[in-house]
């Protein structure tokens, strides 16, 4: 008679044994599988978020008309820095992004002759932040309190606050705004410590909201020198360029760029320039 | 289905060499007509080979059964390895002269040369491949003299080969191979063989699928196969005396069942 039991053990773990060259297949497929997938939805989402970054970002250039109330600058920003940074993050991975797919190598000759014009970047900050600042702080305090008494609309959690004594009074909404330069400042700070192009074209961007065209210029051009690819540093440093008077370098600048880059929206900003669209 | 079925089955694969076992296969079949009627031609030797279990040795079985009634056959199934013993009896079973003492090549030579018969004896050997080397030339020369014609038997091994190249080939009229079996005739020759012993039952268990995973595992070998099947059935004995059969299906051969015999006989090293 035959030992079945043993038999029985012994195919058992034949038969596990056979089967385990099968199990390693399969699972290296799924984990391939699982892997590309999640490559993939990292892609996904990843673009998402860049298109996200966008929208928000038009988004906020058509909110930031509010009022500011000097006398309130002192208080705290948490909230609004704390904003600006999550942007300056995304901003700093699509900038990263774009490195890696956008390798351009325009003629950067007309740098030189910038460099050697009347623009010099960090110098004039303090001196022409304040007069400018002053003026277009000034400017726009017109301008808002138009808009505000005209069309009384909250426009963000964070960025506003209701002034109740006076909306009990005479019904008029105040809207509380931090200063958006010591926001700057703390990027600068930032950028200062690690040279980010991300954080220099953020800071090209809001002195070109903020009306300071001539730092938007200045940090345009840094971050061009630190990497020439990104289409919003053309895009921006020719802008400041038409607000500075300086039209023709900014069509012979998007001229330049375009024969290297054949970006669309530097074409639109120079037919907008050269038809007197923008000005 | 009753317990003597899986006995009588497990002892139809009893592995022995008997030409009442021979299993007809059209492939096989062909091979053995060709065989007769190369014994019938004016051949000095003939020489029948292949690998181990593909079934020379029942090939020899029954053509010795089957010559016997026609003429004078010998078949010798354990190889005589001593020189004279080989002379001494090759002298008294086909010349039935015996000799007490010593009985060299020269003298056994005489007596071949001196005899004349009708139809030619046939000296089956078996197992060839161990006779020695000078042995193996004598019996060359003794098929030279056209009195006796042989039909021997070899391993196909590369040591076999060379043998055959050496010793025959410029005397072997006819050679005939043997193969393993197809998966169809195996198939054909478990079912036939259990036939053959009324294990109808047993011989409807056998399916197509249980059939390849058979030859999978003895790549179509006679013998193999003999000692699979065989320790399969005694599987189902002892399944069936412990009574345990109720979780096999008896309706077919169990794939289980297949393995566990297979790890048993050493097919398969578990």
């Amino acid at each position: 008679m035959l030992n079945t039991r043993e038999l029985e053990k012994k195919w058992l773990a034949y038969k596990i044994k056979s089967y385990i060259p099968h199990a390693i297949i399969i699972s290296a497929i799924l984990t391939i599988a699982i892997f590309v997938n999640m490559i993939k939805e990292a892609k996904t989402t990843q673009e998402k978020e860049i298109v996200a970054i966008i929208n928000a970002t038009d988004v906020k250039k058509d909110k930031i008309e509010v009022k500011q109330v000097p006398e309130q600058i002192s208080t705290p920003k948490p909230k609004k820095i704390e904003v600006i940074e999550e942007y300056v993050a995304k901003q700093e991975q699509t900038a990263i992004e774009q490195y890696e797919e956008l390798k351009l190598k325009p003629s950067l000759s007309f740098m030189k002759k910038i460099q050697s014009s009347n623009f010099p970047y960090y110098q004039e900050e303090v001196g022409s932040k304040k007069t400018n600042a002053k003026k277009t702080n000034k400017q726009k305090e017109k301008t808002l309190d138009i808009a505000i008494l005209e069309t009384p609309t909250v426009e963000s959690s964070a960025l506003t606050k209701i002034n109740n004594d006076e909306e009990l009074t005479d019904n008029r909404i105040v809207i509380d705004r931090h200063n958006a330069k010591d926001d700057i400042n703390t990027i600068i700070k930032r950028f200062k410590k690690n040279n980010n192009p991300a954080l220099s074209l953020f800071i090209a961007k809001k002195y070109y909201e903020l009306g300071d065209y001539h730092n938007s210029y200045n940090y345009a051009l840094i971050t061009n020198q630190i990497n020439n690819s990104i289409e919003d540093s053309w895009i921006v440093f020719s802008k400041s360029l038409v607000k500075l008077d300086k039209k023709d370098m900014a069509i012979k600048t998007l001229k330049d760029y375009i024969k290297d880059s054949y970006s669309n929206n530097a074409k639109i900003l120079l037919d907008d320039i050269q038809s007197g669209k923008f000005k | 289905m009753s317990s003597s079925i899986y006995l009588s089955s497990k002892n139809v694969f009893l592995d022995t060499v008997n030409a009442k076992d021979y299993i007809q296969l059209d492939r096989v079949s062909t091979i053995y007509q060709s065989l007769k009627d190369s014994i019938k031609k004016p051949l000095k030797m003939i020489l029948l080979y292949g690998r181990p279990g593909t079934g020379k040795s029942m090939f020899l079985s029954k053509l010795y059964t089957d010559l016997s009634s026609s003429q004078i056959v010998h078949l010798y199934k354990t190889p005589i390895l001593d020189e004279s013993e080989f002379y001494k009896t090759l002298a008294q079973d086909i010349f039935s002269i015996k000799y007490s003492g010593e009985l060299n090549f020269t003298q056994f030579m005489k007596v071949v040369n001196s005899t004349k018969f009708d139809s030619i004896p046939v000296v089956l050997l078996d197992e060839a491949q161990l006779y020695s080397d000078v042995l193996m030339e004598k019996i060359r020369l003794l098929s030279d003299t056209r009195t006796v014609k042989f039909v021997i038997t070899l391993h196909k091994t590369e040591k076999e080969d060379l043998i055959a190249k050496e010793h025959f080939q410029t005397r072997i009229w006819e050679s005939v191979e043997l193969e393993n079996a197809s998966s169809s005739e195996l198939k054909m020759y478990i079912q036939k063989k259990l036939m053959k012993d009324n294990c109808f039952d047993s011989a409807n268990m056998f399916n197509s699928k249980n059939v390849n995973k058979i030859h999978k595992l003895t790549n179509g070998n006679y013998r193999d196969t003999n000692k699979l099947i065989y320790t399969l059935f005694d599987l189902y004995c002892t399944y069936e005396e412990k009574q345990q059969l109720s979780n096999i299906n008896t309706n077919q051969i169990s794939s289980k069942l297949i393995e566990m015999a297979a790890i048993h006989t050493g097919l398969i090293n578990a």
